[in-house]
């Protein structure tokens, strides 16, 4: 390792973090790639490890950004469905030290962290469970709760700059192990423009090619210069030299990372990861900190191979690195349900139901609704059952395209289901139609099919869904009747969560709140398939209407303010309820503008189709087509409540 | 030449670019709405930006200095 140089005074702030004596819970280090954060953040780490702090390393990989908790991986072995609770249990996990000590979580280049992950980082800072040092590459684009860290004054951001010519001298010095000509120091730093990184292939390359010589005067640098002028160009070019067997390590490195070091030497020469490692092509994280696990040495490595690697290759490399995970199972190393899934997907290897449906499922648990949408479309393409097929019917309903939804759950009508899949499809296609197709009268006729069957268990259920559907279409009192008569003791977790909704939405029309609140409570205890975690903030949603129309302003702003801490910055979905939630909220108090305020800086940090939930006001003046203009460009469709 | 500036001059010369800049367009009196423009740090980070500039400055501009870039 090279040592440190010109960061003196960055690691005075990090002692002075250490220390106590910063004023925020940790340290924000942006800077280009290549310019030294990860190496001045292993200094605070040594640091921090001579001072008896426990420290904790995450990075945020390519590979592992698109799996929800990806980064996260080691800490998130117990998975529920309470996205809440998984960010809760994680903060415990990574803040456990043996003996109480001070813990030191280091994030590496955290805008690769998926949503998930930098909401834990965020609440990791926020509840000041830990002391936290995060790097971050300039330039890309950066999760906005990361961004808030720094913005929100909660860590220091400090802008790593490349050395400056004096100090890239001093550098060379102490790696050459003797000075270094002055015209070879000024061409190198010209050249590198101070990026460490960039100075460090120079002078490897250099050396080994015997241009970079030690003479009677010193370290000259002679011959032709044979790079090209960029960090990323000499980096292909020597990576693009090592052998076959180093080129399969960092690939399979690349494509899985962080990948567990057990996996790794199942599928590739030990003598070639120990070359890798040696060479800092890859870093094996210690013992210390869990399982050992590699993940490319730079990321600038990772997207040279990624961008040589062709897609046979790619699905190969994949399938090995499945098949040594389903191999290592019984050894028990368990490998992320969602990562085997995505490795599985880009692989060659036949579709397996099992990982599929698994990686679904718990896709679906971490509200990463476009992932479970893959995962049960490749299910159902090879051959699952009609699980599979409800889960994907379940997850289009949420996406911009549930007339295929509506297909999906139509054909499973004619299929012979055992009871409880078939009294969902038939709640589904309720669902479906009354809400995202917006066709409310052929949801209507699917219930009174539910109500004509044989079936005694199916018409109890058609009715919690028909008090709902009365409770839509602004017939309280009739709802209220109806929810009445219903033995709830029959009922299955879906049509109970159907019936406590149309409970809370007509107890608010009739001016009940306390029976609404109530309702909506139970609704939000209620664990209905395939997820209940969502069941709480449109619980909550119901409940603030239904305290609005029942005149019950401030008990609303109360619980809209509760909705707010509890989902305000969690991603995905929950954000978009929250800011429903307090829109609704704000809007039954009079402020109109605030309400549209609050939906429109929603709008525009949504990016998901399926966290679109929203309540657009009419503005004093009347309606407002350059208002809903916008949001139909973003996918929305404006429903008329009269 | 380097031996005729004075002792700030010749340490802010050894700075890294962006630290010898942001200092020299303050002492200039520019907004620093520019100053990051120019240097390329979000405005939530340029006091931070600034005490470190100025760190550094005072460490080589310190009597105990050998000259060398501190480690």
């Amino acid at each position: 390792m090279w040592p440190l140089t010109g960061r003196a005074e960055e690691l005075d702030v990090v002692a002075a973090t250490l220390d106590g004596r910063g004023d925020t819970a940790g340290i924000v280090i942006a800077g280009h790639a290549g310019v030294g954060k990860t190496r001045l953040t292993r200094e605070a780490a040594a640091c921090a490890a001579n001072l008896g702090w426990t420290v904790r390393w995450i990075a945020g990989t390519t590979a592992a950004q698109p799996v929800p908790l990806g980064a996260l991986a080691q800490w998130a072995t117990v998975i529920d469905s309470q996205p809440l609770r998984i960010v809760t249990d994680v903060i415990t996990a990574i803040t456990d030290s043996p003996a109480g000590e001070p813990v030191l979580v280091l994030v590496d280049d955290a805008q690769l962290l998926d949503d998930l992950s930098a909401y834990v980082l965020y609440q990791l800072v926020i509840r000041r469970a830990a002391t936290v040092i995060v790097t971050l590459r300039s330039g890309g684009h950066v999760p906005d709760v990361i961004t808030a860290l720094w913005k929100d004054a909660l860590l220091r951001r400090i802008d790593l700059q490349a050395l400056s010519r004096p100090q890239c001298g001093t550098l060379l010095e102490r790696v050459l192990g003797g000075a270094a000509d002055p015209s070879c120091v000024t061409r190198m730093w010209h050249l590198t423009f101070g990026n460490v990184l960039f100075l460090r292939q120079l002078v490897i390359q250099e050396i080994d090619a015997q241009r970079l010589v030690l003479g009677d005067d010193g370290w000259r640098w002679d011959g032709p210069l044979t790079v090209t002028g960029s960090l990323l160009d000499l980096i292909d070019y020597q990576i693009g030299a090592i052998s076959d067997a180093a080129g399969d390590v960092i690939d399979m490195v690349a494509i899985a990372e962080p990948l567990e070091l057990d996996y790794l030497t199942r599928l590739a020469d030990s003598a070639a990861v120990e070359y890798c490692e040696q060479r800092g092509l890859i870093a094996v994280s210690p013992p210390s900190v869990g399982i050992p696990r590699a993940r490319v040495g730079h990321p600038l490595y990772g997207e040279a191979r990624r961008a040589r690697m062709g897609s046979m290759r790619l699905a190969r490399l994949s399938g090995q690195i499945v098949t040594a995970m389903a191999d290592a199972r019984p050894a028990g190393v368990l490998a992320d349900p969602v990562r085997v899934g995505r490795l599985l997907l880009q692989s060659d290897l036949p579709a397996d139901l099992d990982v599929l449906m698994r990686a679904a499922q718990v896709s679906y648990d971490r509200h990463d609704i476009d992932s479970t949408s893959r995962f049960a479309e490749a299910a159902v393409t090879a051959g699952a059952g009609p699980e599979a097929r409800l889960l994907l019917a379940h997850t289009l309903m949420h996406s911009a395209t549930p007339e295929r939804a509506q297909e999906i759950l139509d054909q499973l009508t004619h299929d012979p289901l055992p009871d409880v899949l078939q009294s969902a499809v038939g709640q589904l296609r309720a669902a479906n139609l009354l809400w995202p197709l917006a066709r409310p009268e052929v949801s209507w006729h699917v219930i009174d099919e539910a109500l004509r069957g044989s079936s005694a268990g199916f018409a109890v259920e058609g009715q919690a869904f028909r008090a709902m559907q009365l409770a839509m279409a602004a017939r309280p009192a009739e709802a209220a009747a109806i929810s009445s008569g219903i033995d709830r003791d029959r009922l299955g977790a879906m049509p109970t969560l159907m019936l406590a909704w149309a409970l809370t939405i007509a107890c608010g029309e009739l001016g009940q709140p306390d029976e609404a609140v109530a309702a909506a409570e139970t609704a939000a205890a209620t664990t209905a398939w395939p997820s209940a975690a969502l069941q709480a903030p449109v619980s909550a949603l119901a409940a603030i209407h239904a305290l609005v129309l029942s005149g019950e302003v401030k008990r609303a702003e109360v619980l809209a303010a509760q909705a707010d801490r509890e989902w305000g910055d969690v991603p995905g979905v929950f954000r978009s309820i929250a800011a429903s939630i307090r829109a609704l909220a704000s809007l039954g108090a009079g402020d109109v503008r605030g309400a549209h305020a609050r939906l429109r800086r929603d709008l525009a940090e949504s990016t998901e189709t399926g966290a679109r939930v929203g309540v657009l006001p009419h503005e004093p003046t009347g309606s407002s087509p350059s208002a809903v203009r916008p949001l139909r460009r973003h996918g929305w469709r404006l429903l008329r409540c009269r | 030449m380097a031996c005729d500036l004075g002792a700030y001059e010749q340490a802010l010369r050894q700075l890294p670019l962006p630290y010898s800049l942001a200092l020299r367009l303050r002492a200039g009196g520019v907004a620093p709405d520019v100053i990051c423009e120019y240097v390329d740090v979000e405005p939530a980070a340029l006091t931070s930006f600034f005490q470190l500039a100025e760190a550094k400055l005072t460490a080589l501009m310190s009597p105990s200095d050998d000259t060398l870039p501190r480690s």
